[in-house]
Protein backbone atom coordinates (compact mmCIF):
# COMPACT_ATOMS: atom_id res chain seq x y z
CA UNK A 1 0.00 0.00 0.00
CA UNK A 2 1.21 3.52 -0.85
CA UNK A 3 -0.07 4.72 2.48
CA UNK A 4 2.36 2.56 4.38
CA UNK A 5 5.39 4.26 2.77
CA UNK A 6 4.33 7.89 3.35
CA UNK A 7 3.32 7.38 6.95
CA UNK A 8 5.98 4.93 8.07
CA UNK A 9 7.40 7.18 10.84
CA UNK A 10 3.96 8.05 12.20
CA UNK A 11 2.70 4.48 12.48
CA UNK A 12 2.85 3.26 16.07
CA UNK A 13 2.36 -0.50 16.55
CA UNK A 14 -0.24 -1.49 19.11
CA UNK A 15 0.69 -3.33 22.25
CA UNK A 16 0.53 -7.08 21.79
CA UNK A 17 -0.06 -7.04 18.03
CA UNK A 18 2.76 -5.93 15.80
CA UNK A 19 0.56 -5.82 12.69
CA UNK A 20 -1.96 -3.30 14.06
CA UNK A 21 -1.02 0.39 13.91
CA UNK A 22 -2.25 3.71 15.24
CA UNK A 23 -1.62 6.85 13.19
CA UNK A 24 -2.23 10.22 14.81
CA UNK A 25 -3.72 12.63 12.28
CA UNK A 26 -3.51 16.42 12.71
CA UNK A 27 -6.28 17.75 10.48
CA UNK A 28 -9.58 16.52 9.12
CA UNK A 29 -8.56 17.26 5.51
CA UNK A 30 -5.55 14.98 5.96
CA UNK A 31 -7.79 12.28 7.43
CA UNK A 32 -10.15 12.40 4.47
CA UNK A 33 -7.25 12.35 1.99
CA UNK A 34 -6.00 9.11 3.56
CA UNK A 35 -9.49 7.61 3.61
CA UNK A 36 -9.84 8.46 -0.11
CA UNK A 37 -6.74 6.41 -0.86
CA UNK A 38 -8.15 3.60 1.30
CA UNK A 39 -11.39 3.59 -0.68
CA UNK A 40 -9.45 3.36 -3.97
CA UNK A 41 -7.41 0.44 -2.60
CA UNK A 42 -10.53 -1.27 -1.17
CA UNK A 43 -9.27 -1.13 2.40
CA UNK A 44 -12.35 -2.03 4.43
CA UNK A 45 -13.79 0.16 7.18
CA UNK A 46 -14.03 -1.84 10.41
CA UNK A 47 -15.63 0.69 12.72
CA UNK A 48 -15.20 4.06 14.38
CA UNK A 49 -14.43 4.26 18.10
CA UNK A 50 -15.11 7.42 20.08
CA UNK A 51 -13.64 7.85 23.55
CA UNK A 52 -12.82 10.57 26.04
CA UNK A 53 -9.14 10.75 26.96
CA UNK A 54 -8.35 8.88 30.22
CA UNK A 55 -7.50 12.13 32.05
CA UNK A 56 -9.30 15.17 30.71
CA UNK A 57 -12.36 16.07 28.69
CA UNK A 58 -11.10 15.92 25.13
CA UNK A 59 -12.83 13.42 22.82
CA UNK A 60 -10.98 11.31 20.28
CA UNK A 61 -12.14 9.40 17.22
CA UNK A 62 -10.38 6.35 15.84
CA UNK A 63 -11.28 5.23 12.34
CA UNK A 64 -10.26 1.58 12.07
CA UNK A 65 -9.53 0.22 8.61
CA UNK A 66 -8.31 -3.22 7.63
CA UNK A 67 -6.65 -4.72 4.56
CA UNK A 68 -6.94 -8.21 6.05
CA UNK A 69 -3.83 -8.89 8.16
CA UNK A 70 -3.56 -5.52 9.90
CA UNK A 71 -5.88 -2.96 11.43
CA UNK A 72 -4.82 0.65 10.79
CA UNK A 73 -6.44 3.11 13.19
CA UNK A 74 -6.53 6.78 12.22
CA UNK A 75 -6.73 8.78 15.44
CA UNK A 76 -7.99 12.35 15.46
CA UNK A 77 -9.08 14.75 18.16
CA UNK A 78 -12.68 15.95 17.98
CA UNK A 79 -12.73 19.78 17.57
CA UNK A 80 -14.12 21.87 20.44
CA UNK A 81 -17.41 22.55 18.62
CA UNK A 82 -17.84 18.73 18.35
CA UNK A 83 -18.48 18.92 14.61
CA UNK A 84 -16.79 16.48 12.21
CA UNK A 85 -17.63 16.03 8.52
CA UNK A 86 -19.45 12.77 7.80
CA UNK A 87 -17.77 9.91 5.97
CA UNK A 88 -21.06 8.26 5.03
CA UNK A 89 -21.60 10.00 1.64
CA UNK A 90 -18.29 8.46 0.52
CA UNK A 91 -18.55 5.15 2.32
CA UNK A 92 -22.02 3.92 3.39
CA UNK A 93 -20.42 1.45 5.84
CA UNK A 94 -19.73 4.38 8.20
CA UNK A 95 -23.44 5.28 8.43
CA UNK A 96 -24.48 3.42 11.55
CA UNK A 97 -21.11 3.80 13.28
CA UNK A 98 -21.47 7.60 13.01
CA UNK A 99 -25.09 7.58 14.13
CA UNK A 100 -24.08 5.52 17.16
CA UNK A 101 -21.37 8.03 18.11
CA UNK A 102 -23.88 10.88 17.66
CA UNK A 103 -26.20 9.12 20.15
CA UNK A 104 -23.61 8.08 22.70
CA UNK A 105 -21.09 10.94 22.63
CA UNK A 106 -23.04 13.82 21.06
CA UNK A 107 -20.48 14.38 18.31
CA UNK A 108 -22.16 15.89 15.26
CA UNK A 109 -21.30 14.41 11.86
CA UNK A 110 -22.04 17.15 9.34
CA UNK A 111 -23.55 16.05 6.05
CA UNK A 112 -24.79 12.68 7.29
CA UNK A 113 -27.61 11.57 4.96
CA UNK A 114 -29.77 10.23 7.81
CA UNK A 115 -28.76 11.74 11.18
CA UNK A 116 -31.73 10.26 13.10
CA UNK A 117 -31.22 8.60 16.46
CA UNK A 118 -30.11 4.98 16.16
CA UNK A 119 -29.83 3.35 19.58
CA UNK A 120 -31.63 5.74 21.92
CA UNK A 121 -35.31 6.84 21.87
CA UNK A 122 -36.31 9.94 19.86
CA UNK A 123 -36.98 12.10 22.91
CA UNK A 124 -33.72 11.30 24.69
CA UNK A 125 -30.92 13.83 24.82
CA UNK A 126 -27.77 12.86 22.96
CA UNK A 127 -24.50 11.99 24.68
CA UNK A 128 -25.70 9.22 27.01
CA UNK A 129 -22.20 7.77 27.53
CA UNK A 130 -20.79 11.14 28.59
CA UNK A 131 -22.87 11.11 31.76
CA UNK A 132 -21.50 9.15 34.67
CA UNK B 1 -49.34 3.60 -5.03
CA UNK B 2 -47.12 2.43 -2.20
CA UNK B 3 -48.01 1.62 1.37
CA UNK B 4 -46.05 0.93 4.52
CA UNK B 5 -45.77 -2.48 6.13
CA UNK B 6 -44.43 -2.65 9.68
CA UNK B 7 -42.28 -5.74 10.32
CA UNK B 8 -41.56 -5.70 14.03
CA UNK B 9 -40.59 -4.61 16.63
CA UNK B 10 -42.28 -7.84 17.68
CA UNK B 11 -43.34 -10.07 14.84
CA UNK B 12 -43.81 -13.87 14.62
CA UNK B 13 -41.21 -14.12 11.86
CA UNK B 14 -38.50 -12.28 13.82
CA UNK B 15 -36.44 -14.08 16.43
CA UNK B 16 -35.58 -10.87 18.29
CA UNK B 17 -37.21 -7.46 18.48
CA UNK B 18 -36.21 -4.85 15.91
CA UNK B 19 -38.30 -2.57 13.72
CA UNK B 20 -38.30 -2.79 9.91
CA UNK B 21 -40.57 -0.47 7.97
CA UNK B 22 -41.09 -1.83 4.46
CA UNK B 23 -42.42 0.44 1.74
CA UNK B 24 -44.31 -1.75 -0.67
CA UNK B 25 -45.69 -1.33 -4.16
CA UNK B 26 -47.91 -4.30 -4.95
CA UNK B 27 -45.80 -7.13 -3.58
CA UNK B 28 -42.40 -5.56 -4.26
CA UNK B 29 -40.32 -3.97 -1.52
CA UNK B 30 -39.23 -0.49 -2.62
CA UNK B 31 -37.59 0.92 0.51
CA UNK B 32 -36.59 -0.42 3.91
CA UNK B 33 -36.19 1.68 7.02
CA UNK B 34 -34.68 0.14 10.12
CA UNK B 35 -34.99 1.29 13.69
CA UNK B 36 -32.69 -0.53 16.07
CA UNK B 37 -31.92 -0.15 19.76
CA UNK B 38 -34.85 -2.19 21.10
CA UNK B 39 -32.50 -4.12 23.38
CA UNK B 40 -29.84 -1.46 23.96
CA UNK B 41 -28.45 -2.21 27.42
CA UNK B 42 -25.49 0.17 27.56
CA UNK B 43 -23.02 -2.70 27.92
CA UNK B 44 -20.04 -0.63 26.73
CA UNK B 45 -20.68 1.91 29.47
CA UNK B 46 -21.41 -0.75 32.08
CA UNK B 47 -18.05 -2.39 31.25
CA UNK B 48 -16.24 0.71 32.50
CA UNK B 49 -17.90 0.31 35.92
CA UNK B 50 -16.84 -3.30 36.52
CA UNK B 51 -13.40 -4.82 36.97
CA UNK B 52 -11.70 -6.98 34.37
CA UNK B 53 -12.87 -10.29 35.86
CA UNK B 54 -16.47 -9.12 36.34
CA UNK B 55 -16.52 -7.97 32.73
CA UNK B 56 -16.06 -11.59 31.60
CA UNK B 57 -19.58 -12.31 32.78
CA UNK B 58 -20.85 -9.13 31.17
CA UNK B 59 -19.40 -9.60 27.67
CA UNK B 60 -20.51 -13.25 27.77
CA UNK B 61 -24.06 -11.88 27.78
CA UNK B 62 -23.72 -9.53 24.81
CA UNK B 63 -24.86 -12.42 22.65
CA UNK B 64 -26.65 -15.66 23.41
CA UNK B 65 -25.42 -17.66 20.43
CA UNK B 66 -21.80 -16.51 19.96
CA UNK B 67 -21.12 -15.80 23.64
CA UNK B 68 -17.83 -17.71 23.59
CA UNK B 69 -16.44 -15.57 20.77
CA UNK B 70 -17.27 -12.39 22.70
CA UNK B 71 -15.29 -13.49 25.73
CA UNK B 72 -12.56 -14.78 23.42
CA UNK B 73 -12.09 -11.37 21.83
CA UNK B 74 -12.30 -9.70 25.24
CA UNK B 75 -9.70 -11.93 26.92
CA UNK B 76 -7.40 -11.54 23.93
CA UNK B 77 -7.57 -7.75 24.27
CA UNK B 78 -6.85 -7.95 28.02
CA UNK B 79 -4.07 -10.52 27.57
CA UNK B 80 -2.40 -8.28 24.98
CA UNK B 81 -2.57 -5.32 27.37
CA UNK B 82 -1.11 -7.43 30.19
CA UNK B 83 1.43 -9.15 27.94
CA UNK B 84 0.30 -12.63 29.00
CA UNK B 85 1.12 -15.83 27.17
CA UNK B 86 -1.70 -18.36 27.42
CA UNK B 87 -0.68 -22.05 27.91
CA UNK B 88 -0.97 -23.98 24.67
CA UNK B 89 -3.59 -26.41 25.98
CA UNK B 90 -5.76 -23.45 26.92
CA UNK B 91 -5.57 -22.12 23.35
CA UNK B 92 -6.56 -25.53 21.95
CA UNK B 93 -9.54 -25.73 24.30
CA UNK B 94 -10.62 -22.28 23.11
CA UNK B 95 -10.40 -23.35 19.47
CA UNK B 96 -12.40 -26.53 20.14
CA UNK B 97 -15.18 -24.73 22.05
CA UNK B 98 -15.16 -21.88 19.50
CA UNK B 99 -15.64 -24.29 16.62
CA UNK B 100 -18.33 -26.22 18.51
CA UNK B 101 -20.09 -22.88 18.85
CA UNK B 102 -19.77 -22.26 15.11
CA UNK B 103 -21.25 -25.72 14.48
CA UNK B 104 -24.34 -25.16 16.59
CA UNK B 105 -24.77 -21.57 15.37
CA UNK B 106 -24.68 -22.55 11.69
CA UNK B 107 -27.00 -25.54 12.22
CA UNK B 108 -29.38 -23.21 14.09
CA UNK B 109 -29.25 -20.81 11.13
CA UNK B 110 -30.11 -23.63 8.72
CA UNK B 111 -32.97 -24.70 10.94
CA UNK B 112 -34.45 -21.23 11.19
CA UNK B 113 -33.89 -20.62 7.47
CA UNK B 114 -35.72 -23.79 6.49
CA UNK B 115 -38.52 -22.89 8.91
CA UNK B 116 -38.80 -19.46 7.23
CA UNK B 117 -39.30 -21.05 3.81
CA UNK B 118 -41.83 -23.49 5.26
CA UNK B 119 -39.58 -26.57 5.11
CA UNK B 120 -40.44 -27.72 8.60
CA UNK B 121 -39.29 -31.35 8.33
CA UNK B 122 -35.72 -30.12 7.63
CA UNK B 123 -36.08 -27.66 10.52
CA UNK B 124 -36.98 -30.49 12.92
CA UNK B 125 -34.17 -32.71 11.65
CA UNK B 126 -31.54 -29.94 12.01
CA UNK B 127 -32.64 -28.93 15.49
CA UNK B 128 -32.46 -32.62 16.41
CA UNK B 129 -28.85 -33.00 15.28
CA UNK B 130 -27.92 -29.67 16.88
CA UNK B 131 -28.81 -31.12 20.27
CA UNK B 132 -25.81 -33.46 20.04
CA UNK B 133 -23.50 -30.41 19.85
CA UNK B 134 -25.32 -28.74 22.73
CA UNK B 135 -24.93 -31.87 24.85
CA UNK B 136 -21.17 -31.86 24.25
CA UNK B 137 -20.94 -28.17 25.15
CA UNK B 138 -22.90 -28.88 28.31
CA UNK B 139 -20.60 -31.78 29.18
CA UNK B 140 -17.50 -29.56 28.73
CA UNK B 141 -18.69 -26.38 30.42
CA UNK B 142 -21.80 -27.26 32.39
CA UNK B 143 -23.89 -24.77 30.39
CA UNK B 144 -25.89 -24.90 27.20
CA UNK B 145 -25.78 -21.21 26.34
CA UNK B 146 -23.28 -18.99 28.16
CA UNK B 147 -20.44 -21.50 28.54
CA UNK B 148 -18.15 -19.21 30.59
CA UNK B 149 -15.19 -21.19 29.26
CA UNK B 150 -12.74 -18.29 28.84
CA UNK B 151 -10.90 -16.49 31.56
CA UNK B 152 -8.02 -14.05 31.43
CA UNK B 153 -4.96 -16.24 30.93
CA UNK B 154 -6.60 -19.45 29.74
CA UNK B 155 -9.82 -21.38 30.13
CA UNK B 156 -11.88 -22.15 33.21
CA UNK B 157 -12.35 -25.83 32.42
CA UNK B 158 -10.35 -28.64 30.87
CA UNK B 159 -11.54 -31.08 28.20
CA UNK B 160 -11.36 -34.37 30.03
CA UNK B 161 -13.07 -36.71 27.61
CA UNK B 162 -12.00 -36.09 23.98
CA UNK B 163 -13.51 -39.43 22.86
CA UNK B 164 -17.00 -38.17 23.63
CA UNK B 165 -16.48 -35.24 21.25
CA UNK B 166 -15.01 -37.49 18.52
CA UNK B 167 -17.96 -39.87 18.79
CA UNK B 168 -20.42 -36.97 18.48
CA UNK B 169 -18.51 -35.58 15.47
CA UNK B 170 -18.69 -38.92 13.58
CA UNK B 171 -22.45 -39.05 14.07
CA UNK B 172 -22.88 -35.34 13.28
CA UNK B 173 -20.85 -35.55 10.08
CA UNK B 174 -23.19 -38.23 8.68
CA UNK B 175 -26.26 -36.22 9.63
CA UNK B 176 -24.88 -32.94 8.29
CA UNK B 177 -24.01 -34.66 5.00
CA UNK B 178 -27.69 -35.63 4.68
CA UNK B 179 -28.79 -32.04 5.38
CA UNK B 180 -26.22 -30.57 2.96
CA UNK B 181 -27.50 -32.92 0.27
CA UNK B 182 -31.03 -31.58 0.82
CA UNK B 183 -29.88 -27.94 0.85
CA UNK B 184 -27.93 -28.24 -2.41
CA UNK B 185 -30.24 -30.54 -4.36
CA UNK B 186 -33.75 -29.84 -3.12
CA UNK B 187 -35.79 -28.01 -5.73
CA UNK B 188 -37.98 -26.11 -3.25
CA UNK B 189 -34.98 -24.84 -1.29
CA UNK B 190 -33.24 -23.65 -4.46
CA UNK B 191 -36.37 -21.96 -5.81
CA UNK B 192 -36.81 -19.96 -2.63
CA UNK B 193 -33.15 -18.93 -2.26
CA UNK B 194 -31.58 -18.59 -5.71
CA UNK B 195 -31.44 -15.03 -7.01
CA UNK B 196 -32.93 -13.61 -3.77
CA UNK B 197 -30.97 -11.03 -1.78
CA UNK B 198 -28.46 -10.29 -4.54
CA UNK B 199 -25.31 -8.38 -3.62
CA UNK B 200 -22.26 -7.61 -5.78
CA UNK B 201 -18.68 -7.67 -4.38
CA UNK B 202 -18.50 -3.86 -4.89
CA UNK B 203 -21.63 -3.31 -2.79
CA UNK B 204 -20.26 -5.70 -0.18
CA UNK B 205 -17.13 -3.55 0.14
CA UNK B 206 -19.09 -0.29 0.33
CA UNK B 207 -21.30 -1.56 3.12
CA UNK B 208 -18.52 -3.40 4.93
CA UNK B 209 -20.36 -6.74 4.87
CA UNK B 210 -18.74 -9.53 6.91
CA UNK B 211 -18.58 -13.25 7.50
CA UNK B 212 -20.48 -15.86 5.50
CA UNK B 213 -22.58 -13.06 3.96
CA UNK B 214 -19.37 -11.65 2.43
CA UNK B 215 -17.90 -15.02 1.49
CA UNK B 216 -21.14 -15.77 -0.37
CA UNK B 217 -20.32 -12.90 -2.77
CA UNK B 218 -17.01 -14.49 -3.76
CA UNK B 219 -14.65 -12.52 -1.52
CA UNK B 220 -12.27 -14.55 0.63
CA UNK B 221 -12.12 -12.89 4.02
CA UNK B 222 -11.72 -14.77 7.28
CA UNK B 223 -9.85 -13.52 10.34
CA UNK B 224 -8.73 -17.08 11.13
CA UNK B 225 -6.66 -16.97 7.89
CA UNK B 226 -6.05 -13.22 7.37
CA UNK B 227 -4.83 -12.35 10.86
CA UNK B 228 -4.43 -15.74 12.56
CA UNK B 229 -4.98 -15.79 16.31
CA UNK B 230 -4.74 -18.52 18.95
CA UNK B 231 -3.50 -21.83 17.45
CA UNK B 232 -5.26 -21.51 14.08
CA UNK B 233 -1.89 -21.33 12.24
CA UNK B 234 -1.21 -24.90 13.44
CA UNK B 235 -4.43 -26.24 11.95
CA UNK B 236 -5.14 -26.99 8.31
CA UNK B 237 -8.51 -25.92 7.01
CA UNK B 238 -10.16 -24.30 4.02
CA UNK B 239 -12.23 -21.13 3.90
CA UNK B 240 -15.19 -21.85 1.62
CA UNK B 241 -15.97 -19.08 -0.85
CA UNK B 242 -18.92 -19.23 -3.25
CA UNK B 243 -19.75 -16.80 -6.07
CA UNK B 244 -23.35 -15.85 -6.63
CA UNK B 245 -24.09 -13.29 -3.95
CA UNK B 246 -27.57 -14.65 -3.21
CA UNK B 247 -29.06 -16.51 -0.26
CA UNK B 248 -28.29 -19.86 -1.86
CA UNK B 249 -24.57 -19.02 -2.13
CA UNK B 250 -24.47 -18.01 1.54
CA UNK B 251 -26.27 -21.21 2.52
CA UNK B 252 -23.64 -23.27 0.67
CA UNK B 253 -20.85 -21.30 2.40
CA UNK B 254 -22.34 -22.08 5.79
CA UNK B 255 -22.89 -25.74 4.92
CA UNK B 256 -19.24 -26.14 3.89
CA UNK B 257 -18.10 -24.24 7.00
CA UNK B 258 -19.89 -26.77 9.20
CA UNK B 259 -17.84 -29.54 7.59
CA UNK B 260 -14.62 -27.49 7.98
CA UNK B 261 -15.38 -26.91 11.66
CA UNK B 262 -15.69 -30.65 12.18
CA UNK B 263 -12.25 -31.04 10.55
CA UNK B 264 -10.76 -28.34 12.79
CA UNK B 265 -12.10 -29.89 16.01
CA UNK B 266 -10.73 -33.34 15.05
CA UNK B 267 -7.26 -31.89 14.37
CA UNK B 268 -7.28 -29.76 17.52
CA UNK B 269 -8.23 -32.75 19.68
CA UNK B 270 -5.37 -34.75 18.16
CA UNK B 271 -2.77 -31.97 18.55
CA UNK B 272 -3.84 -30.75 22.00
CA UNK B 273 -0.83 -31.07 24.32
CA UNK B 274 -1.09 -32.03 27.96
CA UNK B 275 -0.17 -29.57 30.68
CA UNK B 276 -1.73 -26.53 32.31
CA UNK B 277 -4.64 -24.79 30.59
CA UNK B 278 -4.60 -21.50 32.48
CA UNK B 279 -2.29 -19.12 34.27
CA UNK B 280 -3.01 -19.48 37.99
CA UNK B 281 -2.59 -15.81 38.93
CA UNK B 282 -3.43 -12.79 36.81
CA UNK B 283 -2.69 -9.19 37.88
CA UNK B 284 -5.94 -7.31 38.60
CA UNK B 285 -4.61 -3.93 37.42
CA UNK B 286 -3.89 -3.21 33.75
CA UNK B 287 -1.31 -0.54 32.84
CA UNK B 288 -2.40 2.16 30.35
CA UNK B 289 -2.59 0.58 26.89
CA UNK B 290 -4.76 0.47 23.80
CA UNK B 291 -5.31 -2.94 22.32
CA UNK B 292 -7.40 -4.44 19.57
CA UNK B 293 -8.52 -8.05 19.31
CA UNK B 294 -10.31 -9.64 16.39
CA UNK B 295 -11.90 -13.07 16.14
CA UNK B 296 -13.99 -14.73 13.46
CA UNK B 297 -17.37 -15.26 15.12
CA UNK B 298 -19.94 -17.45 13.34
CA UNK B 299 -21.46 -14.27 11.85
CA UNK B 300 -18.19 -12.61 10.83
CA UNK B 301 -15.39 -10.50 12.18
CA UNK B 302 -15.86 -9.44 15.80
CA UNK B 303 -13.60 -6.70 17.13
CA UNK B 304 -12.92 -5.46 20.65
CA UNK B 305 -11.07 -2.19 21.25
CA UNK B 306 -9.87 -1.89 24.84
CA UNK B 307 -8.44 1.26 26.41
CA UNK B 308 -7.02 0.71 29.88
CA UNK B 309 -6.02 3.47 32.29
CA UNK B 310 -3.88 1.80 34.96
CA UNK B 311 -6.79 0.83 37.24
CA UNK B 312 -8.68 -2.45 37.64
CA UNK B 313 -11.48 -1.21 35.35
CA UNK B 314 -11.34 -0.52 31.61
CA UNK B 315 -11.49 3.12 30.52
CA UNK B 316 -13.38 2.24 27.35
CA UNK B 317 -14.44 -1.03 25.79
CA UNK B 318 -15.70 -0.73 22.23
CA UNK B 319 -17.52 -3.76 20.86
CA UNK B 320 -18.19 -3.99 17.14
CA UNK B 321 -20.34 -6.99 16.31
CA UNK B 322 -20.72 -8.34 12.76
CA UNK B 323 -24.48 -7.72 12.64
CA UNK B 324 -24.16 -3.93 12.88
CA UNK B 325 -22.29 -4.04 9.55
CA UNK B 326 -24.51 -6.65 7.88
CA UNK B 327 -27.90 -5.17 8.76
CA UNK B 328 -27.63 -1.82 6.90
CA UNK B 329 -26.47 -3.81 3.88
CA UNK B 330 -29.58 -5.96 4.21
CA UNK B 331 -31.71 -2.89 3.41
CA UNK B 332 -29.97 -2.83 0.01
CA UNK B 333 -30.48 -6.57 -0.54
CA UNK B 334 -34.19 -6.31 0.30
CA UNK B 335 -34.95 -3.67 -2.32
CA UNK B 336 -36.81 -5.24 -5.22
CA UNK B 337 -37.56 -8.49 -3.39
CA UNK B 338 -41.05 -9.84 -2.78
CA UNK B 339 -42.76 -9.19 0.55
CA UNK B 340 -43.11 -12.97 0.99
CA UNK B 341 -39.30 -13.25 1.09
CA UNK B 342 -38.89 -10.55 3.76
CA UNK B 343 -38.71 -12.90 6.80
CA UNK B 344 -36.21 -15.14 5.00
CA UNK B 345 -34.13 -12.12 3.94
CA UNK B 346 -33.97 -10.80 7.49
CA UNK B 347 -33.03 -14.24 8.81
CA UNK B 348 -30.45 -15.03 6.16
CA UNK B 349 -27.78 -12.57 7.40
CA UNK B 350 -28.03 -14.47 10.72
CA UNK B 351 -28.88 -11.27 12.57
CA UNK B 352 -28.09 -11.11 16.24
CA UNK B 353 -30.11 -8.09 17.29
CA UNK B 354 -29.15 -7.96 20.96
CA UNK B 355 -25.52 -8.37 19.94
CA UNK B 356 -25.87 -5.36 17.67
CA UNK B 357 -27.68 -3.14 20.20
CA UNK B 358 -25.35 -4.06 23.09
Amino acid sequence: MEFLDTYKEKMVPRKGSEKDFVVEIESISELFAIIDSFIVNKVRLVTITCYPEPKGDRLFLEYHFTDGPSVISLKIQVPDDKKVPSLTPKLPAAGWAEREIMDLFAVEFEGHPNPARLLIPEHMERGVYLRS
Amino acid sequence: MSYKFPLGPFHPSLEEGEYFELEIEGEVIKEVKMRIGVSHRGIEKLATKKNYMQNLGLVERVCGICSMHHTWAYVQAVEKALGLQVPERGEYIRVIVGELERLHSHILWFGLGSHAIGFDSLFMFLFGIREAVMDVLEAISGNRVNYAINTIGGTRRDIKDPDMILKMLDELEKNVAKAVDVVINDKTFRMRTEGVGKMTPEQAYEWGVLGPTLRGTGIKSDIRIDAPYSVYPEIEFEVPVVDGGDIFARAVVRALEVLESIKIIRQALKKMPSGPYRIPRVPPVVAPAETIARVEAPRGELIYHLISNGTNKPHRLKIRTPTIMNLPALAEMMKGASIADAPLLVLHVDPCMSCMDR
